[in-house]
């Protein structure tokens, strides 16, 4: 990493991959543990962090797999850490059983998806955006998740900041999704001074040693105070359905709270957890809704058609999960066309039709063959959609 | 104005480093944007390298190069595959020897011997990619000569083989600049004798 000036405080400016990004954002927000195993082309994720973390009082561990970089996190993270783990596809598919668990028994933790092309090894050295549905589906069971993304390396490394305080604000997992593009690309980023960025450190129980504390006992305001574990207080963890001790339960009324409350927890909050960018919105006539790297190509045909005077927007998407319904529906209501752009199938297009108040208006541009995204395979869909022809 | 570069060649000939160096330049040393990217693959291992290169003074959007204003091809492997992504009358640089131009490419063209002006004056042909980007900077001067030493010095530390390659490239360039300023001349003086003669 190349960085100019060397003073210890003050801003940054760093030449930088992604990864780097993602991995200074995480050291930004307090990460203090954190288990991997490498893997194209998130592997300089880890890289950066086996020398930086030990370098600033963390732990890093290089694990025998992603099943056990998942349940290392998971621990420690009970145990008080910040924690990360990163990984891509194939990796992500096995971390699914533990994220679950960390579902379930409402552990903060950040996974890292750096998104290659898939199904299975797939395109190890070529971005897709293939992954979104697994994440949010990929556990199985009634579940919510928190997922976000970025398409700069500057504001790679704010939702990375932003993922760690949601996930210690609301004890979920939080999944930070980009994908090969943006992960190995270098760009300038400048890092903030402590400070700058509000960081947040999860809610610690009141409760002294020597008096019960219930681990699972939510406050008025439906938060969870947590304990240290190995601290103090005794008490017990599990994926089975538990009570407020933290001992499993088959009681339907039990089941049926904390089904709701995992649910509802972030499903209720989607409005407060969308984060968007919008360029030409204004008086947007078409726009295009995108996320992640490709979001650039689109930004790019905005900021174009911008100066040929075309009424072209962009919204752009930063929260994935829960998916922003209604901020999609209000910002395409009365829009003549909505091209979403994304290098998969389609996996984001299904969600804006089913947001929007007309779906039969709603294209696709995309692209799955592991090239990058140009602004003229978008224009070409623009150019069909408004009737032009290619 | 941005500009938009690819440097290729094959593994192993430091196109990848070479493109991270010019834009460190422009970042780090002189204040601005970049972006740099490269293609991995079955490339990695001896086979095509590319980087692209975008150098602005406002934020780079778009982070690929699909028509460059300069294409550097340090290989004929490079030179075969990429000419395509030039635009027309971009600036074509090669290495005079690893690359020789064939046919006809609509650019500005410019042929130097990178790797044997680097086997000569640092003794090793792997500093070809700094001699490289010292007459790429001479001719372009797409960021300034200070910024693109103090970049590689950086990345490489005070060698003299470093800086012996770079003050090669950056004369090699100076040389072939002026040469193709004084063509451009003679060619504008062809052009007016032509229309007096009508």
């Amino acid at each position: 990493m190349s960085a100019s000036g060397s003073t210890a405080t003050g801003p940054r400016t760093v030449f930088v991959q992604g990864n780097e990004a993602c991995a200074e954002a995480a050291l930004y927000a307090g990460l203090s543990f954190f288990a991997g195993y490498p893997i194209t082309p998130s592997s300089e994720i880890a890289e950066h962090l086996s020398r930086e973390l030990p370098a600033r009082g963390g732990r890093f561990i290089q694990m025998e797999d992603e099943i056990s970089s998942m349940a290392a996190i998971i621990g420690a993270s009970l145990t008080g850490s910040k924690v990360m783990t990163a990984t891509s596809g194939p990796g992500f598919s096995l971390m699914q059983e533990a994220l679950g668990f960390a579902i379930m028994a409402e552990i903060p933790c950040v996974v890292v998806d750096v998104m290659r092309g898939g199904p299975s090894t797939g395109l190890p050295t070529q971005g897709s955006q293939g992954d979104i549905n697994q994440v949010r589906w990929g556990t199985h069971g009634d579940h919510s998740i928190i997922a976000i993304t970025a398409s700069t390396h500057q504001h790679l490394f704010e939702a990375t900041v932003r993922g760690f305080n949601l996930a210690e604000t609301y004890r979920t997992p939080v999944v930070v999704l980009f994908d090969e593009m943006l992960g190995h690309m270098r760009e300038r980023l400048v890092i903030p001074e402590p400070g700058e960025l509000p960081t947040v450190d999860r809610l610690r129980t009141s409760v002294p040693e020597g008096v019960d504390y219930h681990p699972y006992l939510t406050r008025e305001d439906g938060r969870l105070p947590m304990s240290d574990f190995g601290g103090v207080h005794r008490y017990n963890v599990t994926g089975l359905y538990h009570d407020m001790w933290g001992f499993p339960s088959t009681d339907p009324a039990i089941v049926d709270d904390l089904a709701h409350h995992l649910h509802d927890k972030l499903e209720l909050r989607a409005d407060e957890l969308a984060s968007v960018r919008t360029y030409g919105m204004e008086d947007a006539e078409v726009v295009l809704v995108s996320y992640g790297s490709p979001a650039r190509s689109a930004r790019q045909v905005v900021h174009e058609a911008r100066l040929n005077g075309q009424p072209l927007g962009l919204l752009e998407l930063e929260t994935l999960w829960p998916f922003p319904a209604g901020v999609v529906r209000r910002a395409c209501r009365s829009v003549r066309a909505v091209i979403v752009v994304e290098m998969n199938m389609g996996q984001m297009l299904r969600h804006v039709k089913a947001a929007v108040d007309a779906p039969e208006r709603v294209f696709l541009s995309n692209r799955v063959d592991g090239r990058f995204i140009t602004p003229r395979d978008i224009r070409r869909v623009l150019r069909i959609v408004e009737g032009q022809g290619e | 104005m941005s500009w938009k570069l690819v440097i290729g060649g094959v593994g192993g000939q430091g196109v990848i480093s070479a493109g991270i160096v010019l834009a460190e330049a422009a970042v780090i040393h002189e204040g601005r944007y970049a972006v740099q990217s490269q293609s991995y693959g079955a490339e990695m291992r001896g086979g095509l390298s590319r980087t692209d290169v975008t150098i602005s003074n406002s934020e780079v959007i778009y982070p690929k190069v699909d028509q460059a204003h300069v294409l550097v091809c340090l290989h004929r492997k490079a030179l075969n595959a990429y000419t395509g992504v030039i635009r027309p009358g971009g600036l074509l640089i090669t290495d005079s020897d690893e690359a020789p131009i064939r046919g006809r490419v609509d650019s500005r063209q410019f042929a130097i011997p990178f790797a044997a002006t680097a086997r000569e004056v640092s003794g090793s042909e792997r500093n070809a990619n700094i001699c490289m980007l010292g007459a790429l900077v001479a001719i372009t001067r797409v960021v300034s000569r200070e910024a693109l030493t103090a970049a590689l010095l950086d990345r490489f530390g005070t060698r003299d083989a470093v800086t012996a390659a770079l003050d090669a490239g950056f004369r090699l360039g100076n040389e072939h600049a002026a040469a193709v300023a004084v063509r451009a001349d003679a060619h504008e003086a062809g052009r007016h004798a032509t229309s007096a003669r009508m």
